[in-house]
C-alpha cells in the first residue's frame, strides 16, 4: 500500500508538469551543441531548492534523460553531436538525413532511446542493489580491459584498417596532452596554461565533426553541388524495425551494464553498442552509410545509461557518470545521503525516482515523436545561412563549456584536422573513440602496473578482465576473418 | 586509386610528425613513481606505433598500381570542375583564416560585434549578395543566440 502511494505521488499534476518541463528543457539543451546534460542539470539545480525532494529530483532526471536524447537531433540533422554521447549516432544518422530520411532517422532514434530507457528503468527498479555490488569489483585491471575492448572498435569501424589504426593512435597521443593523470607532470603543453588539463573534449568533438563538415559544405556550396535534404516520413518501416530489433535490445543491455560501472559514461556505451551491432550484423558493410540499426544501437545504449547510472548512485552512493555526480549534489541539497541507507530511510524518494525515470522516458518518447516535424524544419533553412549559423553554434557551444578562449582554438584546430581526415580517408570516429578511451586506458594500465609491481599478469588474472580481453580479441579477429572469407568467395566467383 | 599515391605523401608527413613528437617525448620523464611505466610510457608506444604504420602506408602507396585509364578518367571528370574547385580552395583557406580571426576576436572584441562581422563576411565569401540574407538575417540570428544563451540559459558571452 505504501509503495503504491509513493508511486502515485509522482502522478500528481504539479510533479508531472515539472517532469515534462525538465524533459523538454533537457531535449533543447541536448540538441544545442556544447550544452550538455551535465550543464543543464548543474544550471537548474538551484531551482530545486524550494521543491519537494521527489519533484526536484525528478525534474533533474527529466533534464538528464531529455538531454542525452536531445543530442541525437543535431547529430542526425547537422552532423553536430549535441552531446558527446551522440557522437556515434552521426555515423549512420547523418547519411540517412542526406538521403532524405531525416524524419525516419529521428523516429528510430526516439523509439530506440525509449526502449533503452525503459529497459534500464526496469533493471533499475528490480536489481539496483545487487548489480551495484558487482560493479564494485571493477579495479584498474578491469577498467583497462574494458578500455582495450572499446579501442578495438576502431578495427571494425574503419574502412581502411591501416588509416583507422593511425587515427586511433593519434587520438591516444592527443589524449596524452596535458597533465599526466598519475604524476601530474605536464606533457606537450608548449607552456600554454589552457592545455594544462588537456584538450577539452566537447570543443574537440564539435570541431572534429561539425566544423569539419562546415568546410565540406562550403566546398559543395561553391561548386553548386548542394542537394536540398528531404525530411520523409517519421516511422521506420517493418523491415527496418525488424533489422533494428536486436541491435536495440543489445544496445539496451550494453548501456545498462556500462551505466552500472561507475566512471564509464554514455559515450563509451554508444560506441561499444555500435561496434557490437556491426560485428554481429549480416550486412556490416551497410553501417556508416545510413543504416537504421546503427542509429538504433547507439541511441538505445546511450539512453539506457541514464537510468543505469542511477543504480550505483542510489544503491552505493557512487555516481555512475558525470551527470549523476551532479545529481548527487541535487540529492544532498535535499538533505538526502545516497547509499544503502537511502532505501531504508527514504523509500518514498527511491520509489519516486524509479517512477520518475519511467515517466520522464515516456515524456521523451511523446515529445520526441511530436517534435520531429518541428526539428526537421531546420533542413529547410537556406544552406548558406545554415552553414554560418552552425559556425556560430560551434563557437558559442565550445565557449560555453569552460568560458575559455583556448577551447575556441582547440575547436578550430580539430575542425581543420577533421576536414583533412575526411578528405584523405582517415576515420574521424577512430580518433574520437581513442580520445575518449585513451586516457581511461592509460591511467588504469599504469595504476594496475603500480599495484602489481610491473607484473603484466595482473591484466590476465581475473574473470572480468579475461572476459573483456577475450571480446577484444574477437573484435579484432572477426573483421579480418570476414574480409578473408569475402576475398575467398570473390576469388571463387 | 589515385588516393593511394597521395598515401606516400601522407606517410612522409606522418613520419615528420612522429619525429617531432618523439623529440617532445624525450622531454617527458620516462619512469614514474612505483612503476617503470611513467608519463612517457604510452606516448612512446603511440609514437612508435604511428611511425611503423606510416611506413606500412608508404609501402602500400608505392605498391598500388594506378592504371593509365584510371588517371585519364579522373582527369576528364575533374576538368570542367577545376576552376570552381580552385575558387573553392581559395575560399576555404580564407574561411579558415576567418575562423582563427573569429576565435581571437571572440573574447577581445566581444560576442556581438565579432559574430556579426564573421557572419556577414562568411555569407559574402559564400557568394550571398541579397541584403536581407547578408545583413538582416545574421543580425537576427546572432541576437537570438545571445538572448537564448545569456538570459535563458545563464551562459556568459563576452
Amino acid at each position: 500500500m505504501e509503495i503504491s502511494s509513493y508511486v502515485l505521488a509522482v502522478f500528481d499534476p504539479s510533479v508531472l508538469w515539472i517532469i515534462a518541463l525538465g524533459t523538454l528543457g533537457g531535449m533543447i539543451i541536448g540538441a544545442l551543441p556544447g550544452l550538455t546534460a551535465t550543464m543543464g542539470v548543474a544550471l537548474l539545480i538551484p531551482l530545486t531548492f524550494g521543491m519537494a525532494p521527489v519533484m526536484g529530483l525528478n525534474m533533474l532526471i527529466g533534464i538528464y534523460i531529455g538531454g542525452i536524447y536531445g543530442g541525437c537531433i543535431s547529430a542526425i540533422l547537422l552532423r553536430t553531436p549535441g552531446t558527446p554521447s551522440s557522437a556515434a549516432t552521426v555515423l549512420d544518422g547523418y547519411p540517412l538525413a542526406q538521403r532524405g530520411e531525416a524524419g525516419k532517422a529521428l523516429g528510430m532514434a526516439t523509439i530506440a532511446s525509449f526502449v533503452g530507457g525503459i529497459f534500464a528503468a526496469i533493471v533499475l527498479a528490480a536489481l539496483a542493489p545487487q548489480l551495484a555490488t558487482l560493479a564494485l569489483k571493477f579495479g584498474p585491471a578491469e577498467y583497462f580491459a574494458l578500455a582495450v575492448f572499446g579501442l578495438t572498435i576502431i578495427a571494425s569501424l574503419s574502412g581502411d584498417i591501416l588509416k583507422g589504426a593511425i587515427a586511433g593512435l593519434a587520438g591516444v597521443l592527443i589524449g596524452c596532452v596535458g597533465a599526466d593523470p598519475i604524476s601530474g607532470i605536464s606533457r606537450y603543453t608548449f607552456g600554454v596554461s589552457g592545455f594544462a588539463s588537456g584538450f577539452a573534449f566537447t570543443p574537440a568533438l564539435i570541431g572534429l565533426f561539425a566544423l569539419s563538415e562546415v568546410f565540406v559544405q562550403i566546398e559543395k556550396i561553391l561548386s553548386d553541388r548542394v542537394e536540398r535534404m528531404k525530411v520523409g516520413g517519421i516511422w521506420p518501416n517493418r523491415q527496418e524495425m525488424k533489422e533494428s530489433g536486436m541491435p536495440m535490445l543489445r544496445g539496451s543491455l550494453i548501456g545498462t551494464f556500462i551505466g552500472i560501472v561507475p566512471g564509464t559514461g554514455s559515450g563509451t556505451a554508444a560506441w561499444i553498442s555500435y561496434n557490437e551491432a556491426r560485428r554481429t550484423s549480416k550486412t556490416p558493410e551497410k553501417f556508416g552509410t545510413g543504416h537504421m540499426p546503427g542509429v538504433a544501437a547507439t541511441e538505445s545504449a546511450n539512453n539506457a545509461v541514464c537510468a543505469a547510472a542511477l543504480i550505483p548512485l542510489l544503491a552505493l552512493g557512487i555516481p555512475g557518470d558525470v551527470v549523476t555526480a551532479v545529481l548527487m549534489g541535487g540529492l544532498m541539497i535535499q538533505g538526502l545521503a545516497p547509499g544503502p541507507m537511502l532505501f531504508q530511510q527514504n523509500p518514498e524518494v527511491v520509489t519516486g525516482i524509479f517512477t520518475g525515470v519511467f515517466v520522464a522516458t515516456i515524456f521523451m518518447l511523446v515529445f520526441g515523436l511530436l517534435g520531429i516535424r518541428f526539428f526537421t524544419q531546420i533542413l529547410r533553412v537556406p544552406r548558406r545561412l545554415l552553414t554560418m549559423a552552425i559556425v556560430v553554434f560551434c563557437f558559442v557551444g565550445s565557449w560555453a563549456i569552460n568560458l575559455n578562449v583556448v577551447d575556441l582554438y582547440t575547436m578550430v584546430g580539430f575542425g581543420v584536422l577533421g576536414y583533412f581526415m575526411q578528405k584523405y580517408g582517415f576515420s574521424q570516429a577512430a580518433l574520437c573513440i581513442a580520445l575518449i578511451l585513451g586516457p581511461m586506458a592509460e591511467s588504469n594500465l599504469r595504476l594496475g602496473l603500480m599495484s602489481a609491481r610491473d607484473d603484466l599478469g595482473v591484466f590476465l588474472s581475473g574473470p572480468i578482465t579475461l572476459f573483456f580481453l577475450g571480446l577484444a580479441v574477437l573484435s579484432l579477429l572477426l573483421p579480418a576473418l570476414r574480409s578473408w572469407k569475402q576475398q575467398r568467395q570473390a576469388a571463387k566467383v | 586509386m589515385l588516393l593511394k599515391r597521395t598515401d606516400c605523401g601522407l606517410a612522409l608527413l606522418l613520419l615528420a610528425f612522429c619525429a617531432f613528437a618523439a623529440w617532445r617525448t624525450t622531454m617527458v620523464p620516462s619512469s614514474g613513481a612505483g612503476s617503470q611505466a611513467g608519463p612517457a610510457f604510452l606516448p612512446w608506444i603511440t609514437v612508435v606505433g604511428i611511425a611503423l604504420l606510416s611506413v606500412a602506408l608508404f609501402i602500400r602507396g608505392l605498391r598500388t598500381e594506378v592504371t593509365v585509364s584510371e588517371v585519364s578518367a579522373a582527369n576528364e571528370e575533374r576538368a570542367p570542375q577545376r576552376s570552381g574547385v580552385r575558387y573553392a580552395t581559395v575560399v576555404l583557406v580564407l574561411f579558415v583564416v576567418l575562423m582563427i580571426a573569429y576565435a581571437i576576436a571572440f573574447e577581445r572584441v566581444g560576442y556581438l560585434p565579432s559574430t556579426i562581422a564573421t557572419f556577414v563576411i562568411g555569407m559574402l565569401l559564400l557568394r550571398e549578395r541579397r541584403v536581407l540574407q547578408v545583413l538582416v538575417v545574421p543580425a537576427v540570428v546572432v541576437a537570438c543566440v545571445y538572448y537564448g544563451f545569456t538570459y535563458l540559459l545563464d551562459v556568459y558571452l563576452p
